[in-house]
Order: C-alpha cells, then structure tokens, then sequence
C-alpha cells in the first residue's frame, strides 16, 4: 500500500504555497499604477537585498538604488527564523525553493513516476542526482557567490544580482533585460534536471544562513543506536544530504523535516531545543 | 529537550512575523 504524505508535510507545503501567492501578489501589486512607490521597488521585499545594502548603509547611511530599509526588516525576519530553527526559511517560506520543489515533482512526473513512495529511491529519469564526489565540491560555488557579491555591494550603485535574481526574473514581471529571461530559464531547466539545484550550489542567501545550522536553538537530533541505516530519510531529502544519521546539523540541512516525517522507527529522528 | 514537530510550522511562522514587526517598529520601513 502506498504510504502517504504526513500531515506535517502538508502543512509545510501549503505554508510554501502561501508563501509564493504572497511574493506574486508583491509582484503585482508593482504593476499598478502609483503602487510602486509605496514599499519601494520588488527589490525592496528581498531579504538578500539587506545583505547586499549592508555595507552601504552602514557607511553612508544610505541604500542601494531599488533597495530600502523595507530590506532590513524582511532580513531581520528570516535571520529570527534562523535563529531559532536553522535553514527553515529555505525549506518552509522562501518562494524559490517552493518551485524548485514543484519542478522537481513535476519533472519526476514527466519522466514517468507518477507516485513516488514515501521513503523510496526515485526510479524517474529526472531530476537527476550529480555523482557525491562533484556533489560535494559544486556547493562551495554558493559561498563563493555570497563573497564575490558583498566584495562588489561595497561599490555598488544597484544591488549586484538585481539583473541576475531569479526571484526578480520569475515574481517581478518586469522583464525589462533580456538577462532576466535567460535567469528564468536556466532557473527552470535547473529545477527541473536537479533537485533543489540553485539553493545547492548557488543561492548566496543560503549561503549566508548555513553557519545558524550549527548555532539553532532547534535542532535534528537522530538516535543512533536505533537507527537501522535504512536511508529512507536520504532518499526524501530534497537537498540530498548524504549520510543523514551523521549529519544532522549540516549545513546544507533545510530544516524542511522529511527526515523526520519519513523515518519509520518511532523516537529516532526528534527535534530539540538546546 | 524534546520538542513536539507539530510546533515546528508554527514556531517558523510566529519568529518570522515577530522579528519583521520587531524590524519594523525600530525604524526599518520604507519612509514613503
């Protein structure tokens, strides 16, 4: 029989849906007219866009072109959650990881699973896994990103992904380059060949929230001499964390809980404060 | 200490909208 999705997980997926109506209905409401300047420009709403404006604001007290101090307040949001709870906002709230997620269900769809059972390996040609040993390397691309990017913000005029973000490209409809469009694209293409391939190997925000897996007030914790090795939790990881019962405060972790959900011996997999 | 899952979402949710009312009431908000 098949074992179905867990309350918990469909509850994280309808907060990740929420969360995308939301960023979408910001998207639009800077279409109309005279709405633009209340909030400022969609950049406003970004959390990466307060790391970007960081160094000026603190230096001139000003913010970057279509940056504002809205940028601090999200930033502040998101570095709350983490705080208290490691990556989840890469697993539970950022829009870019929800459609990720979608394509990658989609593309495992098309490529002719149509249910995949909880906790198994994926028989579907797509997305496809890159071999562990590139896996690996291919990760630190994003810290690289994050460094080259608060190098630039420190003499920049515009935040420096504001023509290459794939949340501007996909949620702003202001295609106003044709970079934007190719951004999108390849953002599809990505998510549709690799699970989750921009928050592994280039999302500087994800990046930036790695070290709050290690310092989380909450935290995976796995009880090891229960744990069978089974690696049904590896099997729904949607970063594809390897070896999960050694490495439950992975940076990479998204806190997105289907570990947790998929385990099937009670009291192994359980979250912790402290 | 052993934390209910079923907090989680909710723990998430109520830090994110805190710590951005929290950002906002300390002055961080567009000036428009």
């Amino acid at each position: 029989m098949m074992q179905k999705k867990s309350d918990l997980s469909i509850i994280r997926r309808w907060m990740q849906i929420g969360f995308v109506i939301l960023t979408f209905l910001i998207g639009l409401r800077h279409l109309l007219p005279g709405e633009s300047p209340k909030g400022g420009a969609f950049d406003a709403f970004c959390p990466f866009g307060g790391i970007e404006t960081m160094w000026v604001y603190l230096t001139t007290g000003d913010t970057l072109l279509t940056t504002n101090l809205l940028n601090f307040s999200v930033l502040l949001a998101v570095l709350g959650v983490s705080l208290f709870t490691g990556r989840a906002f890469c697993g539970w709230i950022c829009p870019l990881g929800t459609l990720q997620d979608m394509f990658a269900a989609w593309a495992r769809r098309l490529s002719g699973e149509k249910n995949k059972p909880l906790g198994k390996k994926s028989q579907a040609r797509f997305p496809v896994q890159i071999i562990p040993q590139i896996d690996k390397w291919l990760r630190y691309i994003k810290y690289l990103i994050l460094g080259l990017i608060l190098i630039v913000s420190t003499k920049a005029i515009y935040p420096p992904l504001h023509d290459i973000c794939p949340a501007r490209a996909i949620f702003s409809f202001h295609w106003d380059t044709p970079l934007l469009g190719i951004v999108m694209v390849v953002f599809v293409l990505s998510s549709l060949l690799n699970k989750r391939f921009s928050c592994k190997y280039l999302c500087p925000l994800g990046a930036g929230l790695a070290i709050f897996n290690k310092v989380s007030l909450i935290h995976i914790d796995i009880d090891k001499h229960n744990c069978t090795n089974c690696a049904r939790c590896e099997n729904e990881c949607p970063v594809d964390i390897p070896a999960i019962p050694e490495n439950t405060q992975s940076t990479e972790c998204i806190r997105c809980l289907e570990c947790l959900e998929t385990c099937s011996i009670p009291d192994t997999v359980d979250l912790h404060l402290g | 200490m052993k934390i209910n899952k079923e907090f989680f979402p909710y723990i998430v949710l109520v830090a994110f909208i805190v710590f951005f009312i929290v950002g906002m009431a300390t002055g961080f908000a567009p000036s428009h």
